[in-house]
């Protein structure tokens, strides 16, 4: 009912069933608040507030957020199930530490003034991943250390696919790309699960390796 | 006693008025459910809002092309963890690869009509049959569209239905990443002589490494590309594609009531992406490289019958050996088909 309707024309009477009509469209036209809504009803009007609720945010492995600062804060997430680390404090933190904090510099982006937010994984002697052996870095490439491909130590060209390695049986996953729009660091969420990781070495190059990563549940 | 006022109708109206002028409407971030004892209103769950890599922002661009044209953005998306790029043109109209990251605009140029039938076949008994039409969502039948063409040539069930007048038009978008590829080729060699004459050898293709590595397209209709099949592979006429591809979305655009049949999209129709990835992918190609020498004929020379034998015998051989080169083209085969996956 728009209320159109309920018009009325000169001299014509009210009656009852007009007014009951109209006493029907104003009771459904109150306001009731519903989930995750407050209304404060005031001398000058009802102020209708839309609360965020702590569950409407999906806080998902490995969330990267970036303040104005460049001070990135990484939500919990794990490789095959060992958590990494910054400055040697777990991104859960520990006992004696809080949750750790990442400080990106504008001097650690490419030329193009684009860079990452990378977990670097020491791999051990059989391709595993050892407690404290992955570290969160600031990076301008997570495929090799100055851009070159195939980086030396990578286990092939990228355009195979996977993700190469690094010397010294190492690999960088990326979580964020870092883009500077404005004169300001932006990250862009890369993986919103923890993962599982495989290497396809190479039987020639016993230290060179393609890493593999899926998505899995913690 | 009964006492009465009147009423003017001017003071009854200014009453409607401010209860009108009071009604809720609903606005960005609320949905309001309307009851007999009120409108309830709701936050709309913030999942509504989640944005995801791949998602497409579609608008009509009314300087695009001649006559404007449906573009999207996407929300950036990454493949290992590498940027993905579409073909746009810059500022004086060349044509350049930009990241997701630079927010491009896809043009969409070419859309398909799900509604009308994909055209005629000739069925085994030499009668024509009638392709129906491909359909579309069962909830765009709830937005008034136009049924699709059944088989019998009529539009569906209900063709005269008044409140179903809208067309409705489709595009995919495909995300490509390039790969090596291979092809057989079949060689005879001597035939005439005593040799073999049935080789199989694979040349390899790295051209579309040139390409982009990983790149969205549009197209009216996505055909997922077509590894070969095992018999291709044994015959040696295998020919591998040069990429892997993977549909992301496709964008259905609903035209207002009433639109003619072979109406286009323009800036009143309405955009419903539908999603088909929600997260980053991984890519890797098997690379597989026959690393084996095709094998060398089987030849048996004996100088009986000053040579004639050899013939012979080479003659008899000779299946064999074809064979043999087929076999061996199908196991050590190259493959470079690659997955996408989370």
């Amino acid at each position: 009912m728009t209320g159109l309707d309920l018009k009325a024309r000169r001299g014509q009477p009210v009656t009852a069933a007009l007014w009951e009509r109209f006493r029907t469209w104003v009771r459904s036209e109150r306001l009731v608040a519903g989930p995750g809504i407050k209304i404060k009803e005031t001398a000058d009007g009802r102020i209708i507030t839309a609360a965020r609720s702590a569950g409407s945010v999906w806080a998902h492995d490995f969330k990267v957020t970036l303040n104005a600062a460049g001070l990135a804060v990484i939500a919990p997430g794990t490789f095959n199930l060992v958590e990494p680390q910054i400055d040697g404090v777990p991104l859960s933190g520990d006992d004696d530490n809080p949750p750790p904090t990442l400080q990106c510099s504008l001097d650690q982006l490419d030329d193009d003034g684009r860079g990452y937010i990378a977990a670097e994984i020491q791999c051990n002697a059989t391709w595993g991943i050892d407690q404290d052996a992955i570290e969160i870095k600031q990076v301008a490439y997570f495929d090799s250390e100055t851009g070159e491909d195939p980086p030396p130590g990578s286990g092939g060209p990228t355009s195979i696919g996977g993700i190469p390695g690094l010397k010294g049986r190492r690999v960088r996953y990326p979580l964020a790309r870092l883009v500077l729009r404005n004169g300001s660091m932006q990250a862009v969420q890369i993986p919103y699960f923890s993962l599982a990781h495989r290497v396809s070495s190479l039987a020639a190059a016993p230290d060179a390796a393609r890493h593999f990563f899926w998505s899995a549940a913690t | 006693m009964l006492s009465f006022f009147t009423i003017p109708a001017g003071a009854w109206n200014k009453l409607v008025d401010l209860v009108r002028r009071n009604r809720a409407l609903q606005g960005p971030g609320v949905r309001l459910h309307r009851t007999p004892d009120g409108v309830v209103i709701f936050a709309r769950p913030q999942d509504d809002a989640f944005e995801h890599p791949w998602q497409l922002a579609p608008v009509w661009n009314p300087a695009a092309g001649d006559q404007g044209a449906w573009t999207t953005t996407f929300r950036p998306g990454f493949v290992n963890g590498r940027d993905v790029t579409i073909a746009t043109k810059d500022d004086k109209g060349d044509t350049i690869n930009a990241t997701l990251l630079d927010d491009p605009a896809l043009e969409l140029l070419s859309f398909r009509n799900p509604i009308t039938s994909a055209g005629t076949v000739a069925s085994a008994d030499g009668e024509l049959v009638f392709l129906a039409g491909e359909g579309y969502p069962a909830v765009f039948e709830k937005l008034g569209v136009v049924p699709a063409e059944s088989e019998s040539g009529d539009t569906a069930d209900t063709p005269a239905d008044p409140t179903r007048s809208r067309q409705i038009r489709a595009v995919d978008l495909v995300l490509d990443t390039p790969r090596a590829s291979s092809s057989q080729r079949v060689d005879l060699l001597d035939p005439f002589a005593d040799q073999q004459t049935f080789t199989i050898s694979t040349t390899f293709d790295l051209s579309g490494l040139r390409r982009p590595r990983h790149s969205i397209f549009a197209t009216g209709r996505w055909l997922p590309p077509q590894p070969p099949t095992a018999l291709e592979r044994l015959l040696g006429t295998a020919h591998d594609p040069d990429s892997d591809q993977v549909r992301l979305a496709t964008l259905w655009l609903i035209s207002p009531p009433g639109a003619a049949a072979d109406a286009e999209p323009d800036g009143t129709w309405t955009p419903y992406p539908q999603h088909f990835v929600w997260w980053n992918l991984h890519h890797a190609s098997k690379a597989r490289i026959p690393l084996t020498q095709p094998p060398a004929p089987i030849q048996l020379r004996t100088g009986l019958a000053a040579g004639v034998a050899d013939v012979l015998i080479a003659s008899l051989l000779e299946p064999i050996n074809d064979s043999a080169a087929q076999i061996d083209a199908y196991l050590h085969a190259a493959d470079f088909t690659g997955e996408h996956w989370t």
